[in-house]
């Protein structure tokens, strides 16, 4: 199962909501949840959507089934479709797996608060105190570079509501940059802090460059492209892209695959199938996929991975270390 | 006349995939219509006289439908009826496209009113959404206790009764004219008392809908979660003289396989009465 490089897998490709429909069976209908493993079996779960279920019952065939499990989990944010699956996550409840939670939070709320909030009693029957692994907190403030254990990952704040992080994650030499659940900045401002919601030409600029820093020379950047060009007109301030922002992202940023992301629930296979093939025709030497349940992929090398100094602002050191926080 | 249509049976949470392709993966979500005349189409009527049951992510595929009529103009009044505030019966609710049109009214009831507003106010919470709170949905909300002494909703009588379930559930009967089906989601079979109101409240419905999430052996791990075997549903349907009984809140990781032979083995259960027995799937429409 281990191999030279870093793997990612994708258990869930579906934004705003889980839905099963039969025209949906190949790209899959589990809401976001990627996973990443380093070749020498570091693991790394970013997004709890509807698809950690799944990831979860693979875990559990692993060393998270007799409870001696280590993870970290990205908080990529905390709307609903990136959030529900973690009541279903079993490696949560078998004693001894040990979770860093690392995130970002949300403005006034810590990522605690929310993530047991989907236990309340009136919703959920199991009390979040319930959940028998070993969850810890990790925060960060976006722009801070995080050491996890063998994973280098930098940060970055995402044009999306509330406050969004989109992630580079570099281990064994490859790179994998995420930005999910992203806006059109030329369009709408819309995150905490940003100043928005009209556009901003000066803003525009600096936060492309400034995303397009954080996924330069990526093997693969998993983009958010949820709606079609039709679709986003009046829906700008939705905070979601087009397969087109995302290939400008891919350009600027200079990766090798763009795999899209984040496909709208009314899109049947049908539809993502278009959605490939019109983004294929302007790819210009990008090369370009789709996401779908199931879909695993070895990252080479990177073309530009990290290269002398880099530090971290915060810290975990793994299984062998102990010591964690902020620098 | 009733049509029943299904647009979520699942449980706990969605289970999309090939494995469950024919049965489907979407949680509780089920839209009663009731109609009076005997032409042909006439129960496929978008503004029909209905009550949706429960907002499980099946509301995602019945608001297409919902859309057609006059929830698609802004001038439309749903009536969503919650048997309890588990996330997999509310889910659906935060993209229900008639909440974000101007105009229409949304009403939701549930077995107490400020339980019901309270759930509704946290889906659309900051963290949690971005629509950043109820005040920001056009639609006109509603929210109302179903009354234990029975009501009229929409053309439907309305009645209740308990279900056993962590936290609580209610069973809803609706009656149009001469016919009737009652919802019974989330209930462990097995408290004589708490049964025999459920056998009262079903006594010779057309259809009683049902939980029926394990078998008997899984049950057995399960006790106190709230869920009943496809097998004591079916010997609590007998009591009550249902004509039909569909088993629901299929468990996540039961395959169309797994659900298939469920089905015979409850048709098998139910012996020569006259019961049938039917295993609902996403999409099923019935005609009673």
């Amino acid at each position: 199962m281990r191999g030279e490089a870093m793997k990612m897998t994708i258990f869930g490709a579906r934004g705003s909501y889980p839905l099963s429909r039969r025209d949906q069976l190949r790209y899959g209908g589990n809401s976001t949840c990627i996973h990443f493993q380093t070749a020498s079996g570091d693991d790394l779960i970013l997004d709890g959507g509807s698809g950690i279920r799944l990831l979860g019952d693979e875990m559990m065939t692993r060393q998270f089934g007799s409870g001696q499990g280590r993870a970290y989990i990205l908080v990529g944010h905390t709307h609903w479709d990136h959030i529900l699956g973690y009541p279903f996550f079993a490696p949560f409840y078998r004693p001894g797996n040990r979770f860093v939670v690392v995130s970002a939070g949300q403005t006034n709320a810590h990522i605690r608060e929310i993530l047991s909030g989907q236990h309340e009693d009136m919703h959920f029957p199991v009390p979040f105190e319930d959940l028998s692994a070993d969850l810890e907190y990790l925060t960060f403030r976006p722009g801070q570079h995080l050491a996890l254990g063998g994973f280098k990952v930098e940060t970055v704040q995402l044009n999306h509501p509330g406050i969004t992080v989109g992630y580079r994650i570099e281990a064994d030499g490859a790179v994998a940059t995420v930005f999910t659940d992203t806006a059109r900045v030329t369009k709408a401002r819309l995150g905490d802090g940003m100043g928005g919601p009209d556009p901003d030409d000066g803003f525009s600029k600096e936060f492309k460059s400034r995303l397009a820093h954080c996924a330069r020379g990526s093997n693969v950047l998993v983009h958010d492209s949820h709606f079609l060009e039709h679709e986003i007109v009046g829906r700008y301030h939705w905070g979601h892209s087009t397969f087109e922002d995302a290939l400008e992202m891919a350009h600027l940023a200079d990766v090798g695959t763009l795999v899209l992301f984040h496909h709208a629930p009314e899109h049947s296979d049908a539809v993502v199938d278009e959605k490939l093939a019109m983004a294929r025709d302007l790819a210009d030497g990008v090369s370009v996929e789709a996401a779908c349940e199931g879909m695993t992929m070895e990252l080479g090398r990177s073309r530009r991975p990290q290269s002398g100094e880099w530090q971290a602002d915060v810290v975990d050191w793994g299984a062998d270390g102990g010591q964690k926080g902020a620098l | 006349m009733i049509r029943v249509r299904f647009w979520g049976c699942r449980g706990s949470v969605a289970s999309p995939g090939r494995a469950t392709a024919r049965y489907g993966g979407n949680t509780a979500c089920v839209h009663v219509v009731g109609y009076d005349s005997h032409e042909p189409g006439a129960g496929a009527h978008p503004d029909n006289p209905q009550v949706v049951l429960d907002g499980g992510t099946g509301l995602a595929l019945l608001q297409s439908v919902l859309m057609r009529g006059l929830l698609g103009r802004g001038k439309g009044h749903a009536h969503v009826m919650l048997t309890h505030f588990h996330w997999d019966h509310l889910i659906g609710l935060p993209f229900f496209t008639p909440l974000f049109i101007p105009g229409n009214k949304v009403s939701f009831y549930g077995a107490c009113d400020q339980r019901v507003q309270s759930s509704i106010e946290r889906l659309f919470t900051s963290v949690y959404s971005p629509i950043k709170g109820t005040e920001h949905l056009a639609a006109e909300l509603e929210y109302r206790k179903l009354d234990p002494t029975g009501e009229t909703v929409d053309g439907f009588e309305v009645s209740v009764a308990d279900n056993r379930h962590p936290g609580g559930a209610l069973s809803i009967r609706l009656q149009y004219g001469d016919r009737s089906i009652v919802y019974s989601t989330d209930h462990e079979i097995g408290d004589e008392a708490i049964d025999e109101k459920l056998v009262e409240l079903a006594r010779g419905a057309d259809l009683w809908i049902m939980d029926a999430q394990y078998r008997p052996e899984q049950l057995a791990r399960h006790i106190g979660w709230g869920h009943s075997s496809h097998i004591d549903a079916v010997r609590l349907a007998l009591r009550a003289k249902v004509r039909k009984v569909a088993l629901f809140h299929h468990k996540p990781d039961h395959d169309d396989h797994e659900l298939d032979r469920m089905g015979l083995e409850a048709q098998q259960e139910a012996g020569d009465h006259g019961l049938k027995i039917v295993v609902a799937r996403d999409g099923l429409v019935m005609d009673l």
